[in-house]
């Protein structure tokens, strides 16, 4: 594959740094990537088209390099390459290989999990929310520039270059699919900002959970060529969710959109009642709009109560809060609930519920009350279910922090746990994991 | 059996056409480049057609001279496809070729439901026959008023206006291909952005924001015919 810059050319980044390119890794919308070999090893160099090379796209890399916005979730611009004339680019980490696209995940050409799919809806929330609460908006949230793991819903975003403080103005309003209304219809005053990634951002997690677009039911399927005029009527004239409990003009057709139904049947209540918020009274006012501390919120819960279907064992999302088992979405055998571990965070008293599957696990972001992030990682597990290494079908929770905890005895008495050791489970058991107090219930 | 609920994402066919100038003029170098050309193009077109799962892109080779014949008559996904490389015999036959897409873009044989169709024309030369009775077709079917056109002018001899007409919006450029390079550059363009403006419409222009141009703008090619390749 050739482009616009060969191989061998050879470019100095502003900060002095002779970068040979190597390769071609894409082509996207507003430019090309290429690898390129630099003093660290190599990178990637994402290369403007001409047209796209406008002194304001130039303004908008400069300051973004200058950020230096230092988070993992991110393939951010980390130092500006000038070009021959008013070409330029600039040079990002290459994506690692275990990062795939949607568009695996919406062909179901990949295996994942509902935890990993949860948890990458999660990771999603948290990494706009990092950069929103910096006062800046991304405006290009899609599926084209997130990336994620499918073993374990880590996710990265890509081409941040559109990313701009609010109000001010970059080159690009969207992909039509995932735009605000008021964007598709260009009403006088509507720019991308904050609060249309909202918009953006719940169509995003809908696709990711539901595989199908919030907005395409019947109304979709009576358009015969579905081009710009036709998308302009589903996304910002007429646009109605396909589960609006008010208005089923646009229900999902019960032969040509099963997937949707399939999915929206297993999700559990606390997600739903997110996305019909934010898919009526916010399709219409933004200021409603389900907010990414909502978002996570919701996730978070149904993330920790995720249970195994005891005949089949695949994944099942429940209600957080219910004690009522479902059937499961695969074998349709009735979900048997795990015993739940309550835990009450210090300062702020907030209640995090876990079910306790048999790879259950507690982190460091469930024990405090206000975790700037959600990493589930091997790095920040406290606690975890464990089996006794002799008696099969007895279980424990294992110790994994660095503190001692204190757990109360059936007759009440105190008992220490140090790391490394494991208390048996038993309903009513409670623990003090060094602040948080952690309570064993049945249902 | 899957470990999450729910199966594909629902998608609609992309169609996209080849028509392809397969004239006298075409002997030699420029035909090799045309086949060389498309064979750079397919990775591509396969690897936007995987970005966008609600799209199927589904291709069709159309080849004209002295008459007009189907290279790859079944519309074939794109990850089957295979290029088999075109030869040159004849005349300059537009008009044929033009009637014979104009009949696949009706419904049937198209199907009820679709994104844009794209239709890339490629040619070297100056219509023998009544072309415009087939272009008129096209523009008669109700996917070929939808219809993404592309063109490009192989060569100083092209008849620009003819493929002017074609596009139908005098707006959109003819591609000029007085180079190999440029000509795979105007192949590959038509191949992923065509494709892309087909099946996922970009809207602009929303207030406060700067335009881009139309999202179907064509690239700016560098006349430089000195790289061998």
């Amino acid at each position: 594959m050739s482009g616009m810059l060969d191989e061998g050319a050879r470019l100095t980044t502003d900060t002095g740094d002779e970068i040979v390119v190597s390769g071609m890794l894409g082509a996207g919308g507003q430019g090309e990537v290429h690898r390129v070999t630099t003093p660290l090893g190599d990178k990637a160099l994402k290369w403007y088209y001409p047209s796209c090379a406008t002194p304001e796209q130039r303004k908008i890399v400069e300051e973004l390099v200058s950020r230096d916005f230092d988070d993992d979730r991110f393939l951010w611009p980390h130092a500006f390459v000038p070009g021959p004339g008013d070409a330029f680019g600039y040079l990002m980490d290459i994506r690692p290989e275990r990062f795939k696209g949607l568009p695996a995940l919406f062909r179901r050409t990949l295996r994942t999990t509902p935890t990993a799919l949860v948890t990458a809806g999660l990771n999603m929330v948290e990494a706009y929310q990092a950069l929103h609460s910096r006062g800046i908006a991304y405006r290009d949230i899609s599926w084209g520039n997130i990336f994620f793991d499918p073993a374990n819903g880590d996710v990265l975003v890509c081409d941040n270059d559109n990313a701009v403080v609010e109000g001010e103005a970059s080159g690009i309003s969207g992909t039509m699919e995932f735009m605000a209304p008021e964007l598709v219809r260009g009403d006088t005053g509507a720019i991308p900002g904050t609060q249309t990634d909202l918009h953006s951002l719940s169509v995003l997690l809908f696709m990711l959970l539901m595989n199908h677009h919030p907005l395409k039911g019947r109304a979709e399927l009576a358009i015969r060529c579905l081009d710009e005029a036709a998308e302009k009527r589903l996304y910002g004239r007429n646009p109605v969710f396909v589960f609006d409990p008010d208005d089923d003009s646009n229900a999902p057709d019960p032969q040509e959109q099963r997937t949707v139904l399939a999915t929206w049947a297993v999700v559990p209540p606390a997600l739903r009642t997110l996305f019909v918020k934010n898919f009526t009274e916010g399709l219409r006012e933004p200021s409603r709009r389900v907010r990414e501390s909502q978002w996570r919120d919701a996730l978070r819960q149904v993330r920790d109560t995720i249970v195994d279907c005891a005949n089949c064992g695949r994944q099942n999302m429940t209600e957080p809060l219910s004690t009522t088992a479902r059937a499961c979405w695969s074998c349709g055998s009735t979900l048997v609930l795990p015993p739940r571990l309550v835990i009450t965070t210090p300062m702020l008293p907030t209640e995090r519920h876990l079910r306790l599957r048999r790879s259950a696990r507690v982190h460091e972001h469930h024990v405090v009350d206000e975790p700037a992030r959600h990493d589930y990682g091997d790095g920040t597990v406290v606690a975890e279910l464990v089996q006794h290494p002799t008696k099969p079908g007895v279980f424990g929770l294992a110790n994994r922090s660095a503190k001692t905890w204190s757990a109360r005895r059936s007759d009440g008495t105190a008992q220490d746990v140090p790391p490394g050791r494991s208390v048996p489970l038993r309903a009513g058991l409670e623990i003090d994991l060094g602040g948080a107090r952690a309570v064993v219930r049945a249902e | 059996m899957s470990d999450i609920p729910g199966g594909p994402m629902e998608s609609r066919p992309v169609h996209f056409i080849w028509i392809l100038d397969c004239s006298y003029s075409m002997l030699g170098e420029k035909i090799g480049t045309l086949n060389y050309a498309i064979r750079e193009a397919i990775p591509e077109m396969q690897s936007v057609a995987h970005d966008n799962a609600s799209a199927q892109l589904l291709v069709r080779v159309l080849t004209f001279s002295s008459t007009a014949r189907w290279h790859q008559a079944q519309p074939v996904p794109i990850d089957d496809f295979t290029w088999q490389d075109i030869q040159v015999d004849g005349g300059t036959n537009l008009g044929a070729a033009l009637s014979l897409v104009a009949r696949e873009l009706e419904t049937p044989p198209m199907p009820q439901r679709a994104l844009k169709p794209v239709l890339a024309l490629v040619s070297d030369g100056q219509p023998l026959d009544e072309w415009r009775a087939g272009l008129k077709a096209i523009d008669a079917t109700p996917w070929g008023k939808k219809a993404v056109r592309v063109a490009i002018a192989i060569g100083a001899d092209a008849d620009r206006s003819v493929l002017q007409e074609f596009l139908g919006n005098p707006e959109l450029p003819v591609l000029d291909a007085n180079s190999p390079k440029q000509l795979a550059a105007a192949i590959r363009w038509a191949s992923t952005a065509a494709v892309k403006a087909a099946s996922q419409p970009v809207a602009g222009g929303a207030a406060g924001t700067k335009q881009l141009g139309p999202a179907f703008a064509p690239p700016k090619l560098q006349d430089d015919d000195d790289d061998v390749w």
